[in-house]
């Protein structure tokens, strides 16, 4: 495919079948949604997209920041028919055909992004991971928790950090977040990290939502905060898988 | 290092007291920051100041100094940001030293820019255009902890030209000011219409200064629909709605 976006007709023909796999899940993409001109236009017919098979929400992330990089499009995370013109092509990674043949469709927001809705714009399968490496391009295996996934699989780990903008922009928050609940020796997260109850991801953002009405937490060292966490994060903290 | 002890008694920084302006310099968007009115504050002179300026997951912090002594960085190249739509500004004072305990701030300060100068006051509702509304014309978004925004279909037609057509004023106003109004009594449960820096006063406010307005009742919810209804019913009074759609309808015809 080339470096292009959907047209309005062709966000309303993405729509439809996303509509009609609801009910059939054995539908198929529309065929012409990346070749007819009046579903697909070309951005730069010199930058051709490679149809890889990314295992992870890291590796997708890493190849879009360099297409990105390389296209010089600017304001990118609010081009929406551009990420649904990229969701479309890459819809066989972000909605697997699983082993009963059919695919299983997700909400709306994993496919088109939402980036008018703050609560939803990150939980696009593609954007949020983009966004999630692009803000920590100095360092992404500060971020590993958040793009250790196959890219079709969004976590409560995810959702619970990046549903808040001063989470995920903070080094520090993201760099203990990969600390608590990603195990480096398994790449995958740790045993019992998508669990709801005592040092889950959701205690650990209730918790930095009181110390932040106390501490500037961007300024705070990963190892701060860690010592400030109560003893129920012991158990993720100290253990390795 | 942060030690463990309880303090929240923070300084909360009105919105009136800082002012950032985009600034254009070689098609890159730079801003300047007028803090001088910070001096209203009493805060240690050692402390250390802070702008930070966000967008969905973009972030960047410019250290200004210390109180006593604010002196901003030479770089304030917004680099991160594309375009300066909804780009808002936080500012932190911070105590001396590696404490990171924050002493004051102010949150979603708006980055002003040529279009919404003209306006020296923040208004009540921001309106952005977006292609992501499919069938519908407009809708009501709620940022967190922020003012509503009105998005407008950019796919339809000039956003601002169908703003303020008498079709759309006298149609879609009333339901937008009821949606906005029913956010803030009944969902949010706000009743104060004092803190000018919490956009929920500052509707209420607006309402209640309505020619004709009743106070907002205390708690019974029957009561607030009623004065919700009450209040979109003087709104559309005031701003001669049934004379704009009457217009509308007349060039209709």
């Amino acid at each position: 495919m080339k470096l292009g976006r959907l047209t309005p007709l062709g966000m309303e023909r993405f729509s439809q079948f996303l509509d009609e796999l609801k009910t059939n899940p054995n539908a198929e993409i529309p065929k012409d949604l990346l070749t007819f001109p009046g579903y697909f236009e070309t951005i730069d017919d010199e930058i051709e997209i490679m149809p890889y098979k990314f295992k992870t929400r890291l590796d997708v992330a890493k190849y879009l920041n360099s297409l990105i990089t390389s296209s010089g499009m600017i304001d990118v995370e609010r081009d929406v028919r551009f990420w649904v013109a990229l969701t479309a092509f890459y819809f066989d990674v972000l909605c697997p055909i699983e082993k009963n043949g059919q695919r299983k469709i997700l909400k709306r927001a994993r496919y088109i992004p939402e980036t008018q809705n703050w609560r939803r714009y990150y939980r696009h399968l593609l954007l949020g991971s983009y966004l999630v490496y692009r803000t920590h391009l100095d360092n992404p295996e500060r971020a590993m928790a958040l793009l250790c996934k196959e890219p079709h699989i969004f976590t409560d780990v995810d959702e619970q950090i990046l549903a808040y903008q001063e989470l995920v922009t903070n080094r520090s928050v993201v760099e203990l977040t990969t600390r608590l609940y990603y195990n480096p020796k398994t790449k995958n997260l740790k045993s019992g990290a998508q669990t709801k109850g005592v040092g889950s991801p959701r205690r650990f953002v209730t918790i930095l939502d009181q110390f932040s009405l106390t501490w500037d937490l961007y300024a705070a060292t990963m190892e701060e905060i860690l010592n400030l966490l109560p003893k129920e994060f012991d158990k993720f903290a100290k253990s390795n898988g | 290092m942060i030690r463990k002890f309880n303090y929240t008694d923070r300084v909360k920084i009105k919105h009136d007291d800082v002012r950032i302006n985009l600034v254009m310099k070689n098609d890159q968007n730079w801003f300047d920051a007028d803090l001088s009115k910070l001096t209203n504050y009493e805060l240690p002179n050692e402390s250390l100041v802070f702008l930070e300026a966000y967008r969905q997951t973009n972030w960047m912090r410019f250290d200004f100094g210390q109180f006593g002594k604010i002196i901003p960085p030479k770089d304030l190249h917004l680099r991160l940001f594309d375009t300066p739509i909804g780009v808002k500004f936080r500012v932190k004072v911070t105590a001396f030293g590696n404490v990171h305990k924050l002493l004051a701030e102010a949150n979603a300060i708006p980055l002003i820019t040529p279009d919404n100068e003209a306006s020296k006051t923040s208004p009540l509702l921001d309106v952005e255009p977006t292609n992501q509304l499919g069938d519908e014309i407009y809708r009501v978004g709620f940022p967190e902890d922020e003012k509503p925004i009105l998005y407008m279909n950019s796919e339809v037609g000039n956003y601002k030209i169908i703003g303020k057509s008498s079709a759309f004023l006298s149609l879609a106003l009333p339901a937008i000011v009821r949606e906005i109004l029913f956010k803030i009594v009944v969902i949010h449960d706000w009743n104060d219409d004092t803190n000018m820096d919490d956009w929920r006063s500052r509707w209420i406010r607006f309402a209640t200064s309505l020619p004709g307005s009743d106070e907002l009742p205390n708690t019974n919810i029957d009561d607030r629909l009623d004065w919700i209804q009450d209040t979109v019913s003087l709104f559309a009074k005031k701003e001669k709605l049934r004379a704009q759609f009457k217009e509308f309808w007349r060039d209709e015809l």
